[in-house]
This record gives structure tokens, sequence and C-alpha cells, in this order.
């Protein structure tokens, strides 16, 4: 069967997945920050520095996902994203699940 | 291959006369039951070109709109069937001559057990839909979690005033989602006790302050629906931000898995 490519769906597609994938490094990163704050690695100054810096990532990145229409793509990607961590999580912990995968 | 060399199956049921009579299917083509002798079997149908149909998303929507019509019209009548999902075709045989409609009776009879025996397991049953999911701001009562300081934020740079919400957002996150997971055990446990098989199924609608609790497909008598129903309600009173969607019944799509999956050959 041939296969039909709109390069322009590709590359809003391509786009939509390496944001997304940014912004799951992005709250990596929010996180490791409160963690350094909380834990008072870091002096006052330093913290605002940090948190700036990181709020300018953010708004870039907002900045990205409306110049090229993505927005939504984004969402509906992290969404799946998240749900595909809860089934593999729901998989792990819940041994009953194995089975009804083997069964089918 | 001529254009209608194939057949589209809607549904495998018991062949009763008159069940498909005036129901029409995908773009307004009438079904049929392609009956199987001495099987007492049948097969929902209509004549199809041996390819998939295929289109645009809102295209490929509609028609798996007026498919689920037709099975739904069809197993209200009939009591019981096993629906297809979309696009399975049987096609002729042109090395051997058959039709497929000879091709679709040979592997009914083939498969005669199994089909009649997931038949019977699905007699006088419904599938129903549940998704049950938690407001966040309900579940902290709109006030910052405990331990986030959420009042320290006056005087920060818009940076750090951003950090502190991600960390008042993920607190809350972490405490719906405990709760989430409690309820969730709950609910499916009295789900079980009426309905025959639970099945999880991703959710298809949540918005991005709520926390998901429960989303599956439940097997259930007819007669046992308003249990269902009863055991939400009961779920529900009480806990505020719990929002519950509670769709069908509908033809078992989800628990009609075997043996089409298995043995079925789209063209």
């Amino acid at each position: 069967m041939p296969l039909t490519v709109d390069e322009k769906s590709l590359k809003h597609g391509v786009l939509s997945l390496v944001v997304t994938l940014v912004e799951v490094i992005q709250e990596a990163l929010d996180r490791q920050a409160m963690r350094r704050i909380d834990g008072g690695d870091l002096n006052p100054e330093e913290a605002e520095r940090l948190a700036d810096a990181l709020l300018e990532l953010d708004e870039a990145m907002e900045q990205i996902k409306e110049d090229h229409g993505i927005v939504d793509s984004v969402a509906d990607l992290h969404r799946g994203l998240d749900d595909v961590v809860d089934d593999v999580v729901d998989k792990l912990i819940n041994p009953r699940r194995w089975a009804e995968e083997a069964g089918r | 291959m001529t254009e209608h060399s194939a057949l589209y199956v809607y549904a495998l049921l018991p062949d009763r006369q008159g069940a498909a009579d005036g129901v029409t299917g995908l773009d307004g083509r009438p079904v049929r039951l392609a009956g199987v002798p001495g099987t007492g079997l049948a097969a929902l149908v209509h004549d199809a070109a041996p390819a998939p149909f295929q289109g645009g998303d809102d295209e490929v929507r509609r028609w798996v709109a007026e498919q689920s019509r037709a099975v739904t019209t069809v197993w209200e009548r009939v009591g019981g069937l096993l629906p297809m999902t979309f696009n399975v075709l049987v096609a002729a045989d042109p090395e051997s001559g058959r039709s497929a409609e000879q091709c679709l009776g040979d592997w009914i009879r083939e498969e005669h057990d199994s089909i009649t025996g997931r038949l019977e397991a699905l007699s006088g049953r419904c599938e129903l839909r549940v998704e049950i999911t938690l407001d966040r701001a309900a579940v902290t009562g709109g006030d910052p979690v405990d331990g986030t300081p959420a009042d320290d934020a006056d005087g920060r740079s818009p940076g750090m005033r951003r950090l502190l919400a991600k960390q008042r957002e993920q607190r809350e996150r972490h405490t719906a989602g405990e709760l989430a997971d409690a309820l969730h055990a709950t609910i499916r446990r009295r789900l079980l006790a009426v309905a025959e098989d639970v099945r999880d199924r991703a959710f298809t609608r949540r918005t991005a302050d709520e926390t998901g609790v429960l989303s599956a497909a439940l097997l259930v008598r007819h007669e046992d629906v308003d249990a269902v129903g009863a055991v939400l309600s009961e779920a529900r009173a009480g806990r505020p931000g719990l929002g519950i969607r509670f769709l069908g019944p509908w033809p078992p799509y989800s628990f009609a898995d075997s043996p089409q999956e298995e043995h079925a050959e789209p063209a």
C-alpha cells in the first residue's frame, strides 16, 4: 500500500513531539530546582536567577507552540504520555493485569 | 476482483429472520443477514469492494457511528451478538473460486463452537462505560496543600512565583493521586460485585485539572444496569469533586474479542 506523507503535517507532528519531550524535561528541571531551593543549596539571589531562567524557558516554549499552532497537539501528546505512564505503572504494580494481557 | 466481491462484516449473531430488515450501515448501505446453513448462525453484512474504508478523520468517525447504529439496532432486536471492529472484510478467494459468502460461511463453521460459546456468554448482557475523575481543586478545597508556602510568593520574582505555583500544583496532584488510588480500589471492588467483567480503558475526556480515578468497560446483565448506577451514586455521595460519566448500554464491543481477533482476516 503506498504511504502518502503530508510534509506540513509531518513537520507539525515531529515538532509537537519534540516540544512535548522538552516539556517533560522542563518539568524535571522545575522539580530539581525546587529541591535545590528547599534544600538550601542556593542563596536567595541564585535561587531567583534559576527560577527566572526557567520562566524564560517556559515563555519561549509557549511562544514556539503559539507560533506553530501546536498548542492543542502538544497538550494531547502530553496527556497521551501520562496515560502510557499510568498504564505501565498500573501493569507493574498490578500482577492481575499481566494475566489479562497474556490471555489476549 | 469485482466491485462487490467482498463482504463487510458488522457482527456475528444467531440467524433470526428479519433481524436486519430496514437497517442501513456505512454510507446508508442496506445490511443483511448472511445465514450459514446448519449452524444457526449468521453474519450481519453488506456487499463491498475488497478494500478497507479509508478517509479523513471526520469521515471515519461518521462511518464508525453508522456501523455502531446498525449493530445496536440489530442487537436490540436479537438480544445478543458479537460485534466486529471497524473495517472487517472477508474477500472472495479467486484461487479456489469460493465467493466471499462461502469463505465467511466456512470460517463460521470452523469456529462454530467458540462463536456459539461466546454468544451464549454475552447473551442478555450489555457493555457500560464508566469514567470517574477527581477535580483537584475540590479535593484540596481550593486551599494550598499543607506545607506549600503559597503566601510566601509575595515579593518574589515572577520566576520564583511560577516555581512555587508549580510546586503547589504538584502537591495537589499528589494528594489527589493518593485519594484516587484509594477510591479506585474501593469502586472497582464494588463494581465487580455487580458486573461480570471489568476491563480498563483509556480516558476519553479528562481536563488538565482532573485526576483519573477509574476508566473501564463493564460487562453487565441488563437487569444489573441499575445496580451499577446505584454503586456509582453511592460513590459520589459525600465526595465533592468526584465526576462520573456513565455511558451505555451498548453491544459488548470490549468483550467480543474471541475468536474474531485471532482469526478474522481483513481483505
